[in-house]
């Protein structure tokens, strides 16, 4: 009886040992670049590039972070970051919530082939696109203007967002839409007021996402704007990188800078995104 | 004059039979129950009306309007969904108001009515909470309000109490049964549960496989049922039933089976069954309500039905008796009982049936043998 309890508390102190050894690996795999980040910002000039690698210098130097703030627009460009990413955010939640709870209840014939067409440009690559692309626009007279980045997200948000909301509403019963009905809500009313407020998590999950990931964006931007002033936080580091060196500290400090809205916006939408991710069960 | 007509309905999905040739009227103020097991029509039936699903062919007349193709905001009918429903993000005062609002009922008006419909359920000091927040009565009160705030020409329920523990079930059945006196509406109530049926209805529409088999009287569904569907479906414990030979010489009834016969006068049936005498088939089955059948304590020449006891259930002022019959082994046989001195388990028994009580059925078709439609 002793051998058996003591081989059983033995056998979970070592699978806790494990786990916890897995997860201190995992995590400083990712934390240990992050941690290079801070040091190296914190390093001046002639520390950066010395040898050998220190990664919290001695002598910190505070300084870089408001230095690297004044070498470039710094401030202007992430004021553009927020709009470009914040009003393609909510076209996208919009306009591909709109599209997803189509495709999820309008029973219609065809409705099955439309998805299954948007579904396949899934495999599309946005590189395949860009020529194209670039063409409509420059035709349409937006070069040099935030459309190209802004528009098109109010044009249906992107397949993986529609397929995602669209697996969401069908999850949700149908029942609080045919009360809607017989309460009298008519089919705008019905989707705003009774069927988005219940996808929250899901809308939540895919405002997040896409707000980070435009945010990143540094292909269109590229692209479609020329001058400094209007440039988002990922053109804007790049003049961080000369033909001849790298202001690493400095390009170090303002990236440390920029990353900081969207940790804040993931922390306070965070719960709301993992919900996102699980399909709920309905409830009696 | 009626207030909701319903003319030849019919609804299919692919193979399945949903709703086959439904007609039934319920007059201006009638609590109408629709009675049946799963699968059988009644919520489809419920929701052709509300305008959810739309029939395939048939008409719906309410108020005097042809609705069946309007929408159901059109429709001027509310519903109480099974699942209440609720806008679970919005609070319960909302929830109520959601209606009116959309319905652009000013204002002051919506508080009135809100107010007024609060003070009705008891629901008062709950306005301010979500339904999460709240119990399953509670919801269900709020899915009520929402409906009773709108003053519709008809209210629909969805089996609203099936989601209660039966003693709340049985509190608000009594509380339904009372709104509906004050506010006089037209409702349609559908419900597997027979004994809700039986208590809260003025008339119940039996359903069985999207076909409607009787629309009568509590009442009159209990005693007369019209076919075998009815008969087992109403009243708890059901009605017996025994396979027999029938047949009629002298003006007595003769029912013959394996260690049962019944020898009886025409004269001492409920009228109805001996009016249908005259068509009657050799093979029927013999139907008895429980409270019909009694232990014979003496010999009598009428009656030869012999069985042993297989089980004593107390009910508190009454006991039920099973008797295995040898005609009947996989059905046994109830018979209801005073309490005092019922017989014992195991023991050997003789059956008498009370002969107004006896009820015949064809055998092929499962009618009911005599005048089995009652007025509509």
């Amino acid at each position: 009886m002793m051998l058996r309890t003591h081989t059983i508390r033995a056998s979970a102190n070592t699978s806790t040992a494990v786990v916890w050894a897995v997860s201190l690996a995992g995590s400083a795999f990712i934390i240990l670049p992050i941690v290079f980040m801070v040091g190296t910002a914190l390093k001046s000039d002639s520390a950066v590039l010395s040898v050998p690698v220190q990664l919290i210098p001695g002598e910190p130097k505070f300084s870089n972070f408001s230095k690297a703030t004044q070498l470039i627009p710094f401030w202007r460009q992430m004021a553009n970051s927020v709009l470009v990413a914040g009003m393609g955010a909510i076209g996208t939640v919009l306009s591909s919530a709109m599209a997803a709870y189509a495709l999820a209840r309008l029973r219609v014939r065809g409705m099955r082939a439309v998805f299954t067409i948007i579904l396949v440009t899934i495999l599309l690559p946005s590189q395949v696109l860009l020529v194209s692309q670039f063409l409509i626009f420059k035709g349409l007279g937006w070069y040099g203007t935030y459309l190209p980045l802004i528009v098109p997200s109010w044009l249906g948000g992107g397949t993986f967002n529609i397929f995602l909301l669209r697996q969401y509403f069908l999850t949700l019963p149908r029942e609080l839409e045919q009360a809607a009905m017989l309460d009298g809500a008519g089919p705008l009313r019905t989707f705003f007021q009774v069927v988005l407020p219940q996808a929250a998590p899901a809308l939540a999950a895919v405002g997040v996402l896409d707000f980070v990931s435009k945010w990143n964006d540094f292909l269109g931007p590229l692209i479609y704007l020329n001058e400094t002033s209007d440039y988002t936080l990922p053109l804007g580091l790049a003049a961080f990188r000369g033909i001849y060196d790298t202001a690493w500290n400095y390009l170090m400090a303002a990236s440390l800078l920029s990353v900081l809205p969207c940790v804040v916006l993931f922390l306070v939408a965070q719960r709301w995104v993992v919900r996102g991710f699980a399909v709920t069960t309905t409830k009696g | 004059m009626p207030n909701l007509v319903c003319s030849h309905l019919v609804k299919h999905y692919r193979d399945v039979v949903a709703v086959e040739d439904l007609s039934l009227e319920v007059a201006d103020g009638e609590f109408l129950v629709l009675l049946g097991a799963s699968g059988s029509g009644k919520s489809t039936a419920l929701r052709m009306v509300a305008g959810i699903e739309a029939p395939d062919s048939g008409e719906i007349v309410l108020g005097g309007r042809r609705v069946d193709e309007l929408l159901p905001r059109d429709r001027d009918v509310a519903m109480v969904f099974q699942s209440y429903a609720l806008y679970a993000h919005m609070s319960v005062r909302n929830n109520l108001a959601f209606p009116l609002r959309c319905a652009n009922v000013p204002r002051s008006e919506i508080a009135v009515r809100v107010a007024e419909v609060a003070e009705m359920l008891s629901i008062g000091d709950l306005l301010h909470r979500r339904p999460g927040q709240l119990s399953g009565g509670q919801q269900q009160r709020v899915a009520l309000g929402r409906a009773i705030v709108r003053r519709p020409a008809l209210f629909l329920m969805d089996e609203p109490l099936s989601n209660l523990d039966a003693k709340l079930r049985a509190r608000t059945r009594l509380e339904l049964a009372r709104l509906h006196r004050r506010l006089g509406a037209t409702t349609m109530y559908v419900t597997h549960d027979q004994v809700e049926a039986l208590t809260m209805g003025d008339r119940i529409a039996v359903l069985d496989g999207g076909v409607l088999h009787q629309l009568a009287t509590p009442e009159e569904l209990y005693e007369h049922p019209a076919d075998l569907v009815v008969a087992e479906f109403v009243g708890s414990p059901p009605m017996n039933l025994l396979a027999a030979e029938a047949s009629v010489s002298d003006g007595r009834l003769l029912m013959v089976a394996e260690g049962f016969r019944i020898d009886v006068p025409v004269g001492d049936l409920h009228p109805r069954v001996a009016a249908g005498l005259d068509r009657l088939p050799k093979a029927v089955l013999v139907g008895a309500r429980p409270e019909y059948v009694r232990p014979l304590s003496t010999e009598d020449a009428n009656f030869s039905v012999r069985g042993r006891i297989e089980r004593v259930e107390l009910l508190g002022s009454e006991r039920v008796l099973w008797v295995d019959l040898a005609a009947s082994p996989d059905r046994p046989w109830a018979a209801r009982v005073p309490t005092a001195t019922p017989p014992a388990e195991g023991s050997a028994v003789s059956l008498r049936v009370e002969p107004a009580g006896l009820r015949l059925f064809a055998s092929t078709t499962g009618q009911a043998i005599g005048v089995g439609e009652a007025p509509r």
